[in-house]
């Protein structure tokens, strides 16, 4: 099989978007689940990249991914901001103590 | 064959980033997994990118996280997790094989776009799509405004209200 | 681009936005300055909005956002300046009166950054000229009145009301939004010149769909019959909330959408006569549940939702001028009797009229400005309400049906008698508790000046308003009138005086109504059904009560705990996906 530099792109996309995905399942503190989305959105980046470079349409690719960089970076620190005042207030950064939906 | 080694190298390091017992060394090592793919962008033909990832990946993410670990507190008790592992890895594999049988066309590159006029980055954000920058402006003004609201300390502010 | 238009343009609607920033921003600061930033913003947008008057033009001010999302377009025509000016103007009265009445009150700068957000969008949803940035605005007031209404969110009737206001007019959001797109899918364009433009050339059952769409809409906004159960529940909001938004602008805007897409419509079969319907019915329906309510804010509401019904009912009759003259009469008219209202209230502490009385003496200003409020109101002649609704009654004979002109005669002769019911309850008559008023603060008193004046006197802008909104709207049809030919020809129409009989008959039925007990005694059990909203609400709670308890139910299912939620969404995931590739092999 011929590795092609763009194959191993792919390979790279996977790799990370897998090890994003098992993080978010398996980890309970929740800058633990910060720190696996911004390796999911990285593994997006990558592949937005790739797809301009294939198709030819860098320009277009480069904004988008420039947009997806913004929105991920929002989301992370407001969730940090949020991770901060929840430890603040009930001491414990666990994704079971902090479900606390009244039944 | 070095880019070979980049890839491998990214990889690990993001395995390491979720997977070590303190918080401060994931972060390190997500700063490390985010300068290597900005290698693997530039490397592909997008230098813009590549810096911007660089600068806001392993800078001002891995900034603020290393304060929100500072307040938080360091310790990574290892508590079994909810979703059994099994399950979890079974669901991972799933997931990667659904999406690399859809992404194995790709690799024909047999695709064929009409070739468009090709404009550069700053033409293309600022008068094709406007909007989007526009709107992305007003995203990080709100995130700023939010961010002030959210780390007010709610009984201080109670306080003065009396 | 850079002209003093689009400019005055962008004023008016970025303006209170950036005021809306700024209050947001010193949320902690003193109440004074808050108070001050909020009035202050207001009176500049409303003095950009009196300086669009020199620009009454057809001209297309467009901002390009870049390839597919088109062009934000606004325009500045007759019809747009008039909602404009009456938007801020009574918003910015309206922020002076919260000035005084909201004194001491906690979140102040919440209050005021969601008036002026809401001013802004107001503005912003009549001046555009693109059907589709139509629709944002539109949510975007919707949006403003839900968190204005639930702004005392502790309590619970009020967090109910905001709900239920907000369901019922995104309930007509939608029928917008489907107007929208099956004309989108026909010209490819969202272009309200180009709509109007181009109606004739729509196939027919486009323009079916789109036209009922907008009804829907229209009839969720402005509290038309069977969507009005939402109107008598806002009144949990604060005073001037209820003056601004509904009562003078924001139930405006269900008129405004049938106005402006009147031309494009008016050929489709059977449109003209669901309006006319749906307004008789409203109408009527209103004026009986006002007559017997007691609570003052409800009776205001039910009159407001009852003229509203006189608006959409000479759209259907084809009087275009008329309602929007019976729209700028009732805007003054309304804000005027609810903030006085207002006043009232905060002096008392009660809204139930069943414990005022004999306030006449107690609080002679706000005596003399509701009476005026209420003589325009029930057309009293010589007054605004007088002229405006004896046009929308002259334009109806005409060109409407005969039944839908009795059903308006006799709910004007109700207006009459609500009206006086309510002057007398409040202000007349023995005092029936022991409530004494504290006085009235200046700052009050001066809001309500101009809005009396403006009831004396708007009647003389009836021809300059229609010459006005002729110029600049090619595609419709205003009746353009010299200055006196409005007065004279509702003078000399002998149905004028017919209906001048109808009213006389039902004040005198209010004197005499303690001697008509044996009457009253037959009608107890529509009184009584008239006082639990003639059975809407019955019908609402039949559809909201399964609902919520289903909901109750399956919130057994939701722990949320995150690690369960992101394998609920990535079993999801893997479904889809073979689902997709399964289907494509």
């Amino acid at each position: 099989m011929s590795f092609s530099f763009l194959d191993m792109i792919v390979l790279a996309v996977l790799c990370l978007f897998g090890i994003g995905i098992y993080a978010l399942l398996t980890m309970r503190n929740l800058i633990r689940i910060i720190i696996a989305l911004q390796l999911l959105v990285k593994s997006v980046i990558l592949f937005v990249i790739l797809a301009g470079n294939i198709t030819g349409q860098m320009a277009l690719a480069q904004s988008m991914a420039a947009t997806v960089i913004v929105a991920d970076t929002i989301v992370a620190v407001l969730g940090m901001t949020l991770a901060v005042q929840i430890k603040r207030k009930t001491n414990s950064l666990d994704t079971k103590d902090i479900a606390s939906l009244r039944r | 064959m070095w880019q070979f080694f980049v890839v491998l190298t990214a990889c690990v390091c993001g395995l390491q980033a979720i997977q070590s017992k303190k918080l401060s060394h994931s972060a390190l090592w997500l700063a490390l997994t985010s300068g290597l793919v900005s290698l693997l962008i530039y490397l592909l033909g997008a230098p813009q990118i590549a810096v911007i990832e660089l600068s806001v990946g392993a800078g001002v993410v891995t900034i603020l996280l290393v304060f929100a670990i500072n307040i938080v507190g360091d310790q990574q008790e290892a508590k079994k997790p909810l979703v059994p592992k099994a399950i979890a890895i079974l669901v991972v594999f799933g997931i990667m094989i659904l999406i690399s049988s859809t992404l194995i066309p790709i690799k024909d590159h047999s695709i064929s776009v009409p070739k468009t006029v090709s404009l550069s980055l700053s033409e293309m954000m600022w008068q094709d799509r406007f909007l989007d920058t526009l709107l992305q402006i007003i995203l990080i003004f709100t995130c700023v405004l939010g961010t002030l609201i959210l780390m007010e300390d709610r009984n201080k502010s109670k306080e003065r209200e009396k | 681009m850079k002209n003093a238009q689009s400019i005055l343009i962008l004023l008016v609607i970025l303006f209170p936005w950036l005021g809306a920033i700024i209050l947001v921003a010193l949320r902690q600061a003193q109440e004074k300055i808050q108070h001050w930033l909020a009035s202050a913003f207001s009176l500049l947008t409303a003095l950009a909005s009196w300086l669009l008057l020199f620009f009454n033009n057809t001209q297309i001010i467009s901002i390009p956002l870049g390839g597919i999302f088109g062009k934000i377009e606004f325009v500045s025509d007759g019809l747009a300046i008039l909602l404009v000016i009456i938007a801020t103007s009574i918003g910015s009265l309206a922020i002076l009166f919260s000035t005084s009445y909201m004194k001491g009150e906690s979140q102040l700068s919440r209050y005021y950054s969601l008036i002026l957000l809401f001013i802004g969008s107001m503005t912003g949803l009549v001046l555009s000229s693109n059907a589709f940035y139509l629709f944002v605005f539109w949510e975007m007031t919707a949006f403003c009145s839900y968190a204005l209404i639930s702004f005392y969110n502790d309590d619970p009737k009020a967090v109910r009301g905001g709900l239920k206001a907000f369901i019922i007019t995104q309930l007509g959001g939608i029928g917008l939004l489907i107007g929208i797109m099956m004309i989108y899918t026909d010209i490819h364009t969202l272009s309200i010149p180009v709509i109007l433009e181009s109606a004739s050339t729509l196939p027919t059952l486009t323009l079916q769909i789109a036209g009922f769409g907008f009804i829907l809409a229209a009839a969720a906004k402005s509290a038309q019959v069977p969507l009005h159960t939402w109107l008598p529940d806002a009144m949990e909001a604060p005073t001037p909330i209820s003056a601004l938004i509904h009562a003078a602008t924001m139930v405006n805007a269900g008129v405004y959408l049938l106005v402006r897409f009147y031309p494009a419509f008016e050929t489709v079969q059977g449109w003209n006569l669901v309006i006319v319907i749906i307004a008789c019915a409203t109408s009527l329906l209103a004026a009986i549940m006002a007559s017997v309510a007691f609570d003052l804010k409800r009776v205001l509401a039910y009159s407001t939702i009852s003229q509203l019904g006189y608006m959409v009912y000479a759209i259907g009759v084809g009087g275009l001028f008329s309602s929007q003259f019976h729209l700028l009469s009732h805007a003054i008219f309304k804000a005027l009797l609810f903030l006085s209202a207002g006043a009232i209230i905060h002096s008392l502490g009660t809204r139930d009229m069943r414990l005022m009385g004999g306030l006449s003496k107690k609080m002679p200003i706000i005596r003399n400005v509701f009476i005026i409020g209420s003589l325009s109101l029930s057309g009293i002649p010589f007054l605004s309400g007088f002229w405006s609704k004896e046009s929308v009654l002259e334009h109806g004979l005409e060109n409407g049906p005969l039944w839908a002109y009795a059903i308006m005669l006799i709910t004007a002769g109700l207006t009459a008698y609500y009206t006086i019911r309510c002057v007398w309850m409040v202000f007349f008559g023995e005092s029936r508790s022991h409530m004494q008023p504290h006085k009235i603060s200046s700052m009050m008193k001066t809001t309500l000046t101009p809005l009396a004046f403006g009831s004396l006197t708007a009647w003389l802008l009836a021809s300059p308003l229609s010459k006005f909104l002729q110029s600049s709207m090619p595609f419709h049809h205003f009746h353009t009138y010299s200055f006196w030919e409005p007065f004279i020809s509702v003078l000399a129409s002998p149905y004028t005086y017919l209906t001048m009989v109808v009213i006389i008959i039902a004040i005198y039925g209010f004197f005499r109504i303690k001697k008509m007990k044996g009457l009253i005694h037959d009608f107890r059990g529509i009184i009584g059904f008239a006082e639990n909203g003639l059975g809407f609400d019955q019908f609402n709670k039949a559809f909201v009560t399964p609902t919520i308890w289903l909901a109750e139910g399956l919130r057994y299912t939701q722990t949320g705990i995150l690690n369960w939620n992101i394998l609920g969404t990535l079993l999801g995931l893997l479904f889809l996906i073979s689902a997709v590739l399964l289907g494509g092999i």
